[in-house]
């Protein structure tokens, strides 16, 4: 198919972006650990792929492009964040993206703690390894998918997934035991 | 029993995908080892969480909000901005084409014809000059006895004094005339009209003295050819009237020189040498000591050199004035005299011109093509140094 064809063929942007925004909103919100944030990131997101549409010839899919871009405006909100006050300082100052959220009514208990856990326990990863397990264990995406996405080869993300997966674990385990979370190297944050 | 591997592999795929038995298995494995049930109770609240997990609410408004204000802002700028892109294609183009209509109209439509017409009248006028040097050294010669003399200014002098003699006699003879044509003709199919031309020269008992041709019918070299032909005095008149038929009549003359003069005194001196001829022959008859034969001899000797320079100046006379010398060109018309030409059809013409414009159109884009590979190593530095800032510019802007 030309380029001609390919730009001919292109759906409208929001109509694209209306079909993504959920499970964009999803991995921003994993990321960034908070819906606020994750709103900004994904408004930041999609602004910025609607100013690239013009030159998107539609080599890649629509929605690993749009999962790149999303993912690449976290990282740099994340480093931004980084820059004006580390995550450890806020929670000093009490916030706490995870509490942040309403309650879901008719949640167990036990779900409820359980997935304040997970949070807390996905907080402590590396953006990298964080990214790989949002897109794989909470979003299903295959792996191939995942490796366009982050550009990196599928070797690499199973790598990176695997040592996710085993230090949310232990730090699900170390909860279960202790009540606060304790990541590989890391002192867990005492509630 | 499963053991923590297979759990672990298992695990990795969705759940939808494993068949009862192995939900089965996978259960009693989590039910005796704490590390997979961990993982699997993570692998199931992680999913079900996102499946829960609700957009909030003015989500979707606020990126659509933002995305159509970021199209209105672009829109804006696009409208304000100066269209420099439309504004050099339509430059080019309008180059393009006034180049093009201008490099047509150079090539044939306006300054061919006069340009033309200039060449052929200072082939004529050479000609003339060529002619009045052939007189000038034909009279020189008559008078001083010296052939290899240059024409000079005491031509015109000589020429009435030494004429002047013969007046009285030559009147009552028969008038010598030499008739000389051009003729310039433009056309279309040049080759039917080149073999016409030699057609018409063999009906009329002429020949053909000497032809000369240029070009080889390409785009770029139109043929052209020129007849020196010698046609019978009494056919002319006939040959002329054919000749005029073919082709387009750029340009007819014709000049009627009266040698009657130059002739008959050429003819008059010429009677006089083989007088003294005859006179000096019986001289030599009557010749008694050496000497006197010797004189006699060079005398003979010089005499005889006359004889055979009047005679041939008449008989070169006798050839002009029976053969005609008629000069002929035969341009073939480009396709812009073609479409220049008003007795054309509008429809030819027409066709000729756009012809006309589509190889001039052809000459420029081949111009164009050498320059742009003359331009290659410029074009090339310049990539580079625009790749460079591009590049440059993308690091700065990944920086902010």
């Amino acid at each position: 198919m030309s380029i001609f064809n390919r730009r001919r063929a292109r759906e409208p942007f929001e109509t694209l972006a209306e079909r993504h925004e959920r499970a964009l909103y999803l991995l921003c919100l994993r990321m960034m650990g908070n819906a606020q944030d994750a709103q900004d990131c994904v408004q930041e997101a999609l602004l910025r792929a609607f100013r690239a549409y013009d030159g998107f010839r539609g080599d890649a899919d629509g929605k690993t492009w749009l999962y790149r871009i999303a993912y690449n405006t976290c990282l740099d909100a994340l480093r931004k964040r980084r820059q004006e006050v580390s995550l450890e300082a806020l929670r000093e100052q009490g916030f706490d993206p995870v509490d942040q959220r309403m309650p879901r009514p008719g949640e167990a208990l036990e779900r409820q703690e359980l997935r304040r856990q997970i949070e807390a326990a996905m907080a402590q990863l590396p953006e990298d390894q964080r990214a790989v397990m949002i897109l794989r264990d909470f979003q299903q995406m295959p792996y191939e998918e995942i490796a366009k996405v982050l550009r990196i080869s599928e070797g690499t993300v199973k790598s990176r997934l695997n040592r996710a997966r085993e230090k949310v674990k232990n730090c699900l385990l170390s909860m279960e035991q202790t009540g606060s979370p304790r990541v590989k190297g890391k002192e867990g944050r005492q509630k | 029993m499963m053991d923590c591997k297979t759990f672990a592999l298992l695990l990795d795929q969705p759940e939808r995908e494993w068949t009862a038995q192995q939900r089965a298995d996978m259960e009693a494995h989590a039910a005796q080892c704490p590390n997979c049930a961990m993982l699997l109770a993570m692998r199931r609240e992680m999913r079900a969480m996102d499946q829960e997990e609700q957009v909030p609410q003015g989500f979707s408004a606020a990126w659509r909000q933002s995305i159509r204000a970021e199209a209105q802002t672009k829109m804006e700028k696009k409208a304000n901005a100066f269209p420099w892109k439309r504004t050099l294609a339509a430059a080019a183009a309008v180059l393009v084409i006034a180049g093009g209509t201008a490099a047509s109209y150079l090539n044939g439509w306006g300054l061919d014809a006069p340009a033309k017409e200039a060449g052929r009248q200072a082939v004529y006028e050479a000609e003339e000059l060529e002619y009045a040097a052939e007189e000038a050294y034909e009279y020189d010669a008559y008078d001083s006895g010296a052939p290899m003399m240059a024409a000079g200014t005491m031509f015109t002098a000589k020429r009435t004094e030494n004429t002047s003699a013969t007046m009285d006699t030559g009147a009552a003879k028969q008038a010598k005339i030499i008739r000389t044509i051009n003729l310039s003709l433009r056309t279309r199919s040049y080759e039917s009209d080149y073999q016409t031309i030699r057609t018409l020269a063999d009906q009329a008992g002429g020949r053909v003295e000497s032809l000369s041709t240029l070009g080889d019918g390409s785009a770029d070299s139109l043929r052209w050819a020129s007849f020196t032909l010698r046609i019978p005095t009494d056919r002319l008149d006939t040959f002329i009237s054919g000749a005029k038929a073919v082709g387009v009549l750029d340009s007819f003359t014709e000049s009627s020189d009266d040698v009657s003069e130059s002739y008959y005194d050429t003819q008059s001196r010429l009677e006089t040498q083989q007088a003294k001829m005859e006179r000096l022959n019986e001289l030599m008859e009557k010749a008694e000591n050496v000497s006197d034969l010797v004189e006699l001899e060079n005398a003979i000797s010089d005499t005889q050199y006359w004889i055979d320079y009047y005679t041939g100046r008449i008989n070169g006379y006798d050839s002009r004035i029976s053969d005609s010398y008629v000069y002929v060109t035969l341009q073939e018309m480009s396709s812009a005299d073609v479409a220049d030409q008003k007795d054309i059809p509008l429809g030819e013409r027409a066709a000729n011109a756009v012809k006309a414009s589509l190889k001039t159109a052809g000459n420029l884009a081949r111009a164009f093509v050498v320059f742009l590979v003359a331009a290659l190593p410029w074009l090339a530095a310049i990539a580079v140094a625009v790749g460079i800032v591009l590049l440059i510019r993308r690091g700065r802007k990944k920086k902010q």
